[in-house]
């Protein structure tokens, strides 16, 4: 530091990269020595356990049994590993089809939405089709439309093609 | 580019003729790769949000009934229906929940995680603290919904447990009580929302130039200072685009009170979208339930007009500023 200042007359850069650095080099040792990032760092972490402790009550009670809950209630830690639970719940709601639906219906929805995207992005910005900011403005308000100004009428075409509470394979 | 010359291959002997020709020729021939987007689109949207604004004209009981014409008169009876004004006071509720707060903290989480903890104990620890806020974000609603129903449930849930605890006889019903409900859900809303905003602002800071903060450093500027004479300036266009988002997501907010309350208690956390639901699929009150949306869907659209307006008068004087 003593020598950059005593360098005569320093060139606009050396000034502009040194000072700097040997400023935030002060901040950090200051820093260093105070509690002040020691508390900070502290609420953020208090701020973080918030935000997962319903993950941990969750986690918690799915390998509990039904008895320790209702003896020790919901913020015991398990004496054992019960996975009765889980097992029962994935039989009963037939789980795996559940998730072959969301697996079909996100891959339908990738490719179709993509392919999409894909001609109307080709007219667009490609073809630089004329009224081009009118048709992006459409999809814009498209999305945000509520799903309620839809519903309705989506649920009766669905019901008219006979779509509605049929099993399509 | 070269397809523009192609499409006018007898033109291009005429000087006069050749640029109108050709300009309008180039673009004609793209045309056709809008028509699958063009279908969807009325199937999806455009003929049922039609159909919708037709609907909120009529009595009708939904199904197989008569549809009876009823003009304006749906309006005029949201004009004096209580539950409608409540829903969109509640509105106000989840933009409070889902923009102001979640913004707010989010900016100063960020700036604390990019400036202090990101650089004086290291990215690892503001990456981690990061991927905790945001958590919630990648939790499935009516997971979420479920959840903490039951962490607020008044005799089991967990909450009470420890309030009970620490000696709280008499703990609230949280979701169960009118005074207690509305909060209760906005604060579950906080918790979803919160890891957006930060994500968002923390990438938004490193776009920031590090020399602005070494300038106002050298020149005395706290901490506080430069968050507000730099950070909140820079990162301003992403702080429109989160208001943007979030609000139109506050008023469009559905699930989490679907899960969480349905309304109630005493229409004390009804919201619009779940209002029309209701007269859709439980009141058959199907014309009202359009009236509804269709009104739901102005406010939307106006507000976000709106802020797109105030941010195109930001940019704008920002750029006479300099």
């Amino acid at each position: 530091m003593t020598t950059t200042t005593a360098v005569p007359a320093p060139t606009p850069d050396a000034t502009g990269t040194r000072r700097p650095q040997s400023s935030r080099r002060k901040e950090d040792a200051r820093h260093k020595r105070g509690v002040g990032r020691w508390i900070v760092l502290a609420l953020a972490v208090v701020v973080a356990l918030l935000m997962l402790a319903p993950f941990v009550i969750m986690v918690l009670n799915a390998f509990k049994s039904p008895s320790e809950y209702s003896q020790d209630g919901p913020l015991s830690i398990p004496t054992q590993l019960y996975l009765d639970g889980v097992q029962n719940f994935w039989t009963r709601t037939n789980f795996p089809q559940k998730l072959w639906n969301s697996v079909f219906i996100s891959a339908l929805v990738a490719v179709f939405g993509t392919l999409l995207s894909l001609l109307n992005a080709y007219a667009i910005g490609v073809g630089r089709i004329k009224g081009r900011l009118w048709i992006v403005t459409l999809f814009l308000v498209a999305n945000m439309l509520p799903q309620e100004a839809l519903i309705y009428p989506l649920f009766d075409m669905a019901q008219q093609v006979g779509l509605s509470n049929s099993q399509c394979r | 580019m070269p397809t523009r010359t192609d499409a006018a291959p007898g033109t291009t002997g005429r000087a006069t003729a050749t640029p109108r020709r050709r300009r309008r020729a180039a673009w004609v021939p793209y045309l056709p790769y809008l028509i699958p987007g063009a279908v969807a689109f009325v199937v999806v949207i455009g003929y049922p949000f039609a159909m919708n604004v037709y609907y909120s004209l009529f009595k009708w009981r939904g199904g197989m009934a008569p549809l009876r014409w009823n003009g304006l008169g749906n309006y005029a009876d949201l004009m004096d229906d209580a539950a409608f004004w409540t829903s969109f006071q509640n509105s106000i509720a989840m933009i409070v929940a889902m923009v102001v707060v979640p913004t707010l903290v989010g900016l100063i989480l960020a700036a604390v995680l990019f400036d202090v903890l990101g650089r004086r104990f290291g990215p690892r620890v503001s990456t981690v603290l990061r991927a905790t806020y945001y958590l919630p974000q990648i939790l499935p609603v009516a997971v979420a919904g479920v959840l903490w129903n039951w962490i607020l449930n008044s005799q089991t849930g967990a909450l009470n447990v420890i309030l009970r605890g620490v000696g709280i006889e008499d703990p609230p019903n949280w979701l169960g009580d009118p005074s207690t409900a509305l909060p209760s859900v906005m604060l579950v809303l906080i918790w979803v929302q919160i890891g957006y905003p930060v994500v968002i602002f923390m990438s938004a800071l490193q776009r920031v130039d590090p020399e602005l903060y070494e300038a106002a450093e050298l020149d005395g500027a706290g901490w506080w200072r430069r968050f507000r004479a730099i950070t909140i300036p820079q990162i301003r266009p992403e702080t429109f685009v989160v208001t943007l988002t979030c609000t139109v997501a506050a008023l469009k907010v559905f699930g989490p009170i679907y899960v969480l309350t349905r309304g109630g208690p005493e229409s004390s956390t009804l919201v619009p979208s779940y209002y029309s639901y209701l007269n859709f699929f439980d009141k058959s009150k199907v014309g009202y339930g359009a009236a509804v949306a269709t009104v739901l869907t102005v406010v939307i659209i106006v507000v976000a007009v709106v802020i797109l307006g105030l941010q195109n008068r930001a940019e704008r004087r920002e750029l006479e500023g300099r």
